[in-house]
């Protein structure tokens, strides 16, 4: 890599500073005791993963540096390159655009998600250039609060504002749209089993009311508050064991996988709740001492109530936690799916009249509802019991040594000066 | 999501309550060996006794069914029908030792009379229903086709219907003459079925009679919310024209006044469209006599034609339980379930006394197993995992971009 002599280009370097030579071999020195080769491959495996540490360095640059590193494309490359190697880069005296370029620079250069934070007016650009921009409010205005996607009051808050609320809102987000797809799955996936039975000529199973409440009304409180409200343990907890921050970094609770797996869940839960009254049904449509028969309305409203019961159960079994406002939520979505019931069914002339006394004096519904939720939701149960049991993950663990009270360190402050730890390779477990 | 702001302002502090500040005391359902376990258990001990309580049940309910789709090809001599023609269920007897039930049929009379064996009585409340198999009631455009206004007893007129519901079968000209709408119109109220299920006859009773007809009413069939939905009509009979399948009974168009439909039970069960392709149907029932045992017939007059939708018609006499009709899936289910849950929870306990794991044990922590050799310093640092060496180069916690 050919650079001019630094003397010469920038007079105002000092004679000890670092010939470009010797500027190169530092860099070399860096690649090789990272894990890092030139082509950004791992080399270091095994031992020599415990060998390779990241350095304690720190780059510091400076804006009449960075524009001369901006504007040349190799010098662009090679800072693109090692500056993630060192513990902290420093970019003093930038100008706010020269601010976004780094910033821009990063993100798009080595694709990361990037956070910026800043409290004036020339911190604008970078906090919207990065993909999550906080901003202080206070003592250089409100500019930067304005352009912000968060404000905080000190920046010592952006502690809080990243491991507990970045990894509480991370959890609750990735339940919440996962469970939404799961319960209108379920939803949709029962009419689609009934169309076997009625010549595919796409009848509607359920009836109109149901349909449009469904959604609004029946199943919409519990996945509200389970984005709101849910956290596997409280705040001090998530301030304690910050490497449980990693789960968010890793994406460890939202893969694609995961989505499969809900919707999975959900075609096998409606498949069996319609079966489970397919078969109480298919045999004779006499459900009642008195005789008479059951209609299509009354097919379906078995499998209504079996299915809101069912995703409000399955939610709540996803939350990390029951408040009242969950207990509530869930409580109202099956009160409500009953008493729109009851109450539509003696409405004269409606499509649900007499549905209350034809379905719910009928041992089928008050049987055929808990076995078939109970069926739907075992499988779920079931994994999930061996995966805490066998498999936990951190936030488990951490979970039951709060709820359990067990031996926890409580410790917040990490003291700057102690030396770093590196693992003996050599020593025995205690 | 802001986080507080500054504090020198006391007054925009947002407060300190519990619902405010995410502070609500709550719940925190840890799945444990100890919860888990006995759920399993207790779902299976509570599940499989109400399974067989609700098979007991169901083995109570008499029923036999006796298929008559053929009769109508059969002579004018009772012969006997093939095992896969009828079915009995009768508590306590042994359907192999039931004689086969017979058919005759009369052309003349269109009727088929069936013939069969009652080996015990049947304690009322005593139901027959006639059974349709392969009829799509459940079709789309079958459960659209009828008119609410109509049956409520409003007059509409051809052109109202016209490309309505009711379509194709909303009106018809007859030699030219003006449209008139169908009364009851739709495809539902057209394909009724009509056959006449006589009452059965005792043909063997005890005493000095030669029959003993036991009375079955055709009343009270229908639910109560069905007869509410249909009230007289405000059309005069040469207003409308019958249904196309309605003519047998009406041949010369609806007699003055037009009867009312919502007193015909039959039409209202019929209109009650069934959820399921094989359906029955109460057709008359008897909930003060007892119908004794011995030799019945039961003629029925043959109008309607199954075959040609490939369906069959049957006959089926039951009585019903606290359950309904016969229904043995039900308390089959619940057993196997009961069952199904104790096999996983003997599973769970075998893996749980198998190597138990220890709860909330910190050593498990995924940032604690790479520091296993040691950190004898700062064993509290490692525990939290404030202070430890990132698993693999920086890699390791760089995300990438969604």
């Amino acid at each position: 890599m050919a650079s001019p002599s630094p003397s010469a280009a920038f007079p105002q370097l000092r004679d000890d500073d670092m010939s470009p030579a010797e500027v190169q071999k530092s860099i070399e020195y860096l690649r090789r005791h990272s894990s890092l080769t030139e082509d950004g491959q791992q080399h270091a495996q095994g031992d020599d993963a415990a060998a390779a540490y990241q350095p304690l360095n720190a780059l510091v640059i400076d804006g009449a540096a960075l524009s001369i590193v901006m504007n040349d494309p190799e010098c662009r490359a090679l800072m693109l390159e090692i500056a993630p190697l060192f513990k902290s880069v420093i970019c003093c005296r930038a100008s706010p655009l020269q601010k976004a370029e780094v910033v821009k620079m990063i993100k798009d250069g080595l694709d990361l998600v990037t956070l910026a934070i800043g409290d004036g007016a020339n911190d604008v650009s970078m906090i919207q250039t990065a993909d999550i921009g906080v901003a202080i409010s206070g003592e250089e205005g409100l500019q930067a609060a304005m352009a912000s996607d968060y404000t905080v009051g000190r920046f010592h808050f952006l502690q809080n504002l990243l491991l507990v609320h970045g990894l509480f809102d991370y959890l609750r987000m990735s339940e919440m749209i996962l469970s939404f797809f799961y319960k209108n799955v379920i939803w949709a996936m029962v009419p689609f089993w009934f169309s076997i039975y009625c010549a595919f000529s796409a009848n509607v199973f359920y009836d109109l009311s149901y349909i449009q409440l469904y959604n609004v009304v029946f199943t919409v409180a519990p996945v509200i508050i389970l984005g709101c409200v849910d956290k596997p343990f409280n705040y001090d907890t998530a301030m304690t064991y910050v490497a449980v921050y990693s789960d968010g970094i890793r994406n460890r609770y939202f893969q694609w996988w995961r989505y499969y797996l809900y919707v999975l869940d959900g075609i096998y839960q409606s498949m069996v709740i319609f079966f489970t009254f397919y078969i109480f049904t298919y045999m004779s449509d006499v459900q009642n001492e008195n005789g008479r028969t059951w209609g299509r309305s009354d097919l379906s409203t078995g499998p209504t109530v079996a299915v809101v019961i069912a995703a409000s159960l399955c939610v709540g079994f996803n939350a990390w936690q029951w408040n009242w406002l969950m207990a509530a939520a869930v409580a109202f979505s099956i009160i409500a799916c009953i008493a729109y019931i009851s109450i539509s069914s003696a409405i004269r002339y409606y499509s649900l009249e007499g549905v209350a006394t034809s379905v719910m004096s009928t041992i089928v519904f008050w049987f055929g509802v808990p076995l078939s939720v109970v069926v739907a939701l075992l499988p779920r149960y079931c994994v999930r019991c061996w995966q805490k049991m066998n498999m936990p993950r951190d936030l488990d663990i951490i979970r039951e040594i709060k709820v359990l009270h067990r031996p926890w360190y409580g410790q917040v402050f990490v003291d700057p000066d102690s030396p770093p730890e590196f693992p003996d390779k050599n020593a025995k477990r205690k | 999501m802001a986080g507080t702001s500054a504090a020198e302002v006391k007054t925009k502090r947002p407060s300190n309550t519990a619902f405010k500040q995410q502070r609500l005391r709550a719940w925190q359902p840890l799945l444990t060996p100890k919860s888990v376990l006995p759920t399993f258990f207790i779902i299976g001990i509570i599940f499989a006794p109400i399974g067989g309580w609700l098979l007991w049940a169901s083995e109570r309910v008499n029923e036999l069914r006796i298929d008559y789709t053929n009769c109508d090809k059969l002579g004018s001599s009772f012969e006997a029908l093939g095992s896969s023609q009828f079915e009995y269920h009768l508590h306590g007897i042994n359907s192999n030792s039931i004689p086969q039930p017979q058919q005759k049929y009369d052309s003349g009379k269109h009727t088929c009379t069936i013939s069969f064996n009652l080996p015990k009585d049947l304690e009322p409340d005593v139901f027959l229903y006639y059974r349709l198999t392969n009829f799509y009631q459940n079709h789309r455009r079958y459960t659209r086709s009828f008119d609410v206004d109509q049956l409520k007893g409003k007059t509409r007129s051809a052109s109202d219907l016209s490309n309505g519901d009711c379509s194709p079968l909303d009106s018809h000209s007859e030699n030219g003459g003006p449209k008139k709408p169908y009364y009851p119109c739709g495809l539902i109220a057209n394909s009724i079925f009509n056959d006449t299920i006589r009452q059965p006859v005792l043909t063997n009773p005890s005493g000095n009679q030669n029959t003993v007809t036991y009375k079955m009413s055709e009343s009270g069939i229908a639910w109560s919310a069905d007869r509410k939905r249909v009230n007289p009509t405000d059309y005069k009979p040469s207003d409308v024209f019958p249904p196309p399948n309605w003519r047998a009974r009406f041949p010369n168009g609806y007699p003055d006044p037009i009867p009312d439909l919502g007193k015909d039970e039959h039409f209202l069960v019929w209109m009650r469209t069934a959820g399921l392709p094989t359906f029955r149907k109460l057709y008359m029932k008897n909930t003060e006599d007892t119908m004794t045992s011995g030799y019945y017939q039961i003629d029925v007059v043959m109008n309607y034609d199954t075959r040609s939708f490939g369906g069959t018609k049957s006959i089926v006499i039951s009585t019903t339980s606290f359950i309904g009709g016969r229904n043995p899936v039900l308390g089959i289910a619940f057993i196997v379930v009961g069952g199904l849950c104790v096999l996983l929870g003997c599973i769970f306990a075998v893996r749980h006394f198998y190597r138990p794991r220890r709860l909330g044990d910190h050593t498990y922590l995924s940032w604690n197993q790479q520091v296993a050799s040691g950190l004898a310093d700062n064993p509290a640092a490692s525990a939290s995992g404030r202070n430890t060496q990132p698993p693999s180069g920086n890699q390791g916690l760089l995300r990438q971009r969604p």
